[in-house]
């Protein structure tokens, strides 16, 4: 059959909603996730991303729509009956249990010959790093390491779908470097789908094959990191993975491959296609570090003279923000190299190429 | 002795102590005086055990065993120990078996009335006991029911069960919901849940809630007052029949061995449970 | 993604037996407590208003009289009573504060964990000993041939024993003992989480101890003091065995008065006295629930 074999996607969800109350925590969410991806929920708290991850898992139901795991509908299996497993935020270790009697915990109530349990504790110990570490109480072991005993205790079961809900959310910076490269390691090491939700948009953007960034319920752009970095087609979007200068604007002619936006005073080139009509209202949205300064903006098609307004000096690079029209002020990011000279109260060109510009419609 | 005293230690109680300090040791002292008020009566009913005469006088004329003696012939004494015994130990069980099963319901799953669900189960907390003994009696006559430990045992159930209830909701609310969802994702049922993650999360609760619920029953007189005749009368009850009626010390000697108990109890349980789940325990009015 | 071209699929709710199976899990869980509570608890309740009104066990024809009701409230000697119950439960609940505050602040001042435990023992383990045989040691130690009158007399303070049981005096200083516990541990709870740090800052803004008690101790340990007040006033209003025993039918409060009717079989009677003591108990808890809650949230204000 089928729709199984045929298909490739692991998870699919079909305008799955879920209501608590009169909250919507989730509004008809539709994604297919392929067979081995690294697909992340992206999203600010309270967009949903963790009761969609739950949803797939089994521990939250949905009001509305269909959840489908390797094709077979799913909707109201429950947690115990589904190939998902799951790396909780706080871990979610049994501490009563030692490190070995975690991991073995699904395979136990598989009924698992014991040879059995103990080969495969010791290879998943071994997959994340910890060989030799199963006779320890799970509070002797450090914060990394009770993140890989947990990673363990789910890859173990052989999910389907592997899904994590933020498990790097409680170390400290560096060891979350860390666990980022090693996560994505295994991953490729496994093959196994990995659904990662994060509000960390730099977490999702080093990890994921796909990413889809939510918002209150919705997903509002689905996508490579390269597309939703470079072509947010939302505002949210745009505003949300990386920074962008946003100027509200009127489109004034849209001819083939250009596009004429009036924002103010200033008329702003985008390149592409006309999809939103002439006269109809516009965000465009443009990179803080496509914006540039002095001599860089010299040959850019959308240039200005403005009027330096503040310096901030950041490290590798420097932020500028200049006024180039009454109201409109721009937020550049420029090597510190080229940075020097860059004083508030000094005029200086500023612009982008148009295929920088971003435009939303409103 | 109380009043003057507690109230002249009581202004300088707010003083600040360090170390040879006028004012904590002051506190300290009075400390020690309390704690001879809280032992004195039962210091006394001791002292009283081992009294030669048959009437209370301080200090006895001399001391002797033979109320003990006399105590191991009452054989109807020990009959209402055991009817106590059993009444205790049937209400905990239940009271523990009924009382998980409904927290887990308050607790864990969120359905329509569940707050006015949760008053009623704890309705019975605030009725006075002696209220509550005479409804019963009313209740086990009409339904010509009387005598037997059941109706016993269903009185008490009344005060225990919301005690349980009120308890180890308490320590669900606290047991970590998210280890229970890893299990289910593990693949374990609910019930293998429940056995495998909830229950030893929860297992302090249950032993202090059954500990508690245990004493409740045990020393209960105003519930099963009316409700005793001779074959199922209670240790406390009979004993408070006892002195009403009788003057001497055997209900002193009887006392004695159900005091050593208590010590004995009190020990382990303040060694083994933790300060603060005591202090938390006697908060809520446990009696 | 191009949400606005996403036709909308509304699949129908599925409705299987998982669905339903789901929506009544708590039922199972919660039949065994619900039928025991209405079976025993509910009944009795309903049993106790009847009977009040309708002595359907007593001889003849049952009928609905208010004759019961109309005893006991047309009466001053009930509302007597009413009133010794009370004011015994405000002397016990104000003996008990005035001992039991600077009991917990005590314990809280003790510096080796092994004393500490010991004063815990001696508080708690009376719990454990029934009632009861408390009431027992009392009414021992106040007799006229008790020690109490006895060390009077060997100091040579009183010529003629002093009457320390059945009467007032007795009640109190038993109901003080057994209640005492219930206000030092909630008191204790709080006294024993409050910050150092936070009496020390007063003390470095130029408080004095005094100042410093009464501006930060005492607010910040109030909610204890009221909760422990709580629980000592509305166990003393239903208290029975002890205030029977000491009181040796010369001070009459409605637990006594129950009994009494009891025992003279005057069951609605009982119910009615049952129900006024009901009605007290329930009312001093919601007008003293109010106050804990108002304590407390003034406590987390002044933390904060």
């Amino acid at each position: 059959m089928t729709l199984a074999s045929l298909t490739e996607h692991d998870v699919e969800l079909r305008e799955v909603s879920k209501h608590f109350g009169t909250v919507v925590a989730v509004d008809r969410v539709s994604l297919q996730i392929r067979r081995g991806e690294f697909f992340s929920l992206l999203g600010p708290s309270g967009c949903g991303k963790t009761t969609t991850l739950r949803m797939i898992g089994g521990l939250e139901f949905p009001t509305g729509g269909d959840v489908l795991l390797r094709g077979a509908v799913v909707t109201d299996l429950p947690a115990y009956r589904r190939s998902t497993n799951m790396v909780f935020q706080h871990l979610a270790l049994f501490p009563h249990l030692t490190v070995f009697e975690n991991i073995a915990f699904g395979l136990r109530l598989r009924g698992e010959a014991p040879a059995a349990i103990s080969r495969k504790v010791d290879a998943a110990l071994q997959l994340v790093d910890l060989p030799g570490y199963g006779a320890r109480e799970i509070n002797q072991l450090s914060g990394g390491q009770k993140q890989r005993v947990a990673i363990a205790r789910a890859l173990v079961n052989e999910p389907a779908v592997l899904l994590l809900d933020e498990p790097l959310g409680s170390l400290d910076l560096k060891l979350r470097l860390q666990m980022q490269t090693e996560l994505k390691a295994l991953q490729h090491r496994v093959g196994t789908t990995f659904i990662y939700v994060t509000h960390d948009q730099g977490e999702a953007l080093t990890m994921s094959d796909r990413i889809a960034v939510m918002s209150a319920g919705r997903v509002e752009q689905i996508g490579t990191s390269v597309e939703i970095y470079a072509r947010p087609q939302t505002r949210f979007v745009a505003g949300f993975i990386g920074e962008a200068n946003f100027l509200e604007g009127r489109v004034a002619e849209a001819g083939p491959g250009r596009v004429l936006i009036e924002v103010g005073g200033l008329r702003v080139l985008a390149a592409g296609d006309g999809t939103p009509a002439v006269g109809s209202p516009v965000t465009i949205s443009v990179r803080p570090e496509h914006v540039k300064l002095g001599a860089a903006a010299g040959a850019a098609a959308n240039r200005w003279e403005g009027r330096i307004q503040e310096v901030t000096f950041m490290g590798s690079i420097v932020r500028a923000r200049v006024m180039v029209a009454d109201g409109i002020a721009l937020t550049a990011e420029v090597h510190n190299d080229v940075a020097v000279g860059l004083s508030p109260g000094a005029a200086i060109t500023t612009g982008w190429a148009p295929q920088h510009t971003v435009v939303l419609a409103r | 002795m109380s009043a003057s005293g507690g109230a002249a230690v009581h202004g300088a109680a707010g003083r600040d102590a360090t170390r040879r300090d006028p004012v904590r040791t002051t506190l300290l002292v009075f400390l020690g005086l309390v704690m001879l008020f809280m032992l004195a009566p039962i210091v006394f009913v001791v002292v009283f055990a081992f009294n030669s005469a048959s009437y209370a006088i301080f200090p006895p004329p001399g001391y002797s065993v033979r109320w003990f003696v006399k105590l191991f012939h009452q054989e109807p004494l020990f009959r209402a120990a055991l009817n106590s015994l059993i009444v205790a130990v049937t209400a905990t069980v239940v009271s523990l078996v009924a009382g998980t099963l409904a927290s887990l319901a308050l607790v864990r799953y969120r359905f329509a009335g569940r707050e006015a669900l949760r008053t009623a189960f704890l309705a019975p907390l605030i009725v006075p006991r002696i209220a509550f003994g005479v409804a019963m009696l009313i209740y086990v006559v009409v339904v010509r029911r009387f005598g037997g430990l059941d109706s016993l045992i269903m009185a008490h159930l009344m005060i225990t069960l919301p005690f349980a209830i009120s308890i180890l909701s308490a320590t669900l609310v606290s047991a970590d919901r998210s280890l229970e969802e890893a299990a289910m994702d593990l693949g374990a049922t609910p019930l293998q849940t429940f056995w495998k993650v909830t229950l030893p999360q929860i297992r302090t609760g249950l032993a202090v809630s059954g500990f508690f619920v245990f004493i409740i029953s045990w020393d209960q007189v105003e519930t099963s007052l009316f409700l005793v005749k001779t074959d199922n009368m209670t240790l406390p009850v009979a004993m408070f029949y006892y002195l009403q009626n009788q003057q001497d010390p055997v209900i002193a000697a009887l006392s004695t061995f159900l005091i050593a108990i208590a010590i004995a109890v009190a020990v382990v349980a303040v060694v083994t449970v933790n300060p603060r789940d005591l202090q938390r325990l006697l908060s809520t009015g446990a009696r | 993604m191009a949400r606005a071209e996403a036709v909308p699929i509304l699949l129908p709710r599925r409705s299987g037996w998982r669905v339903v199976a789901r929506r009544y899990a708590h039922v199972p869980l919660l039949a065994p407590g619900v039928v025991l509570s209405v079976a025993v608890f509910w009944v009795c309740m309903a049993i106790l208003v009847i009977m009040s009104v309708y002595p359907f066990l007593a001889a003849g024809t049952p009928r609905i009289t208010w004759s019961a009701w109309h005893r006991f409230l047309a009466d001053p000697y009930y509302w007597g009573v009413v009133g010794t119950t009370l004011r015994l439960a405000v002397i016990v609940t104000v003996l008990s504060l005035l001992i039991g505050f600077p009991t917990a602040y005590a314990i809280s001042k003790i510096r080796r964990p092994g004393w500490a435990l010991a004063t815990y023992l001696v508080l708690f383990a009376p719990i454990l000993v029934s009632v009861v045989v408390r009431t027992y040691g009392w009414l021992l130690l106040l007799s006229n041939n008790g020690g109490v009158n006895f060390v009077l007399r060997a100091l040579g303070l009183v010529r003629e024993p002093v009457p320390l049981i059945f009467n007032a005096t007795g009640i109190v200083i038993a109901m003080v003992h057994i209640l005492l516990p219930f206000m030092v541990f909630p008191i204790l709870s709080v006294v024993g989480q409050l910050m150092p740090d936070l009496k020390e800052a007063a003390m470095d803004l130029g408080a004095n101890r005094w100042v410093t008690f009464r501006r930060v101790t005492l607010p910040l340990t109030l909610p204890g003091v009221v909760s422990g007040a709580q629980i000592v006033f509305t166990l003393m209003v239903s208290a029975f065995v002890t205030p029977y025993l000491m009181g040796g039918g010369k001070v009459q409060i409605l637990s006594g008065l129950i009994y009494r009717d009891m025992e003279a079989v005057n069951l609605g009677f009982a119910s009615v006295v049952s129900l006024v003591l009901l009605v007290l108990a329930a009312t001093i808890l919601a007008v003293s629930n109010r106050l804990v809650r108002h304590t407390y949230r003034r406590a987390e204000v002044e933390r904060s």
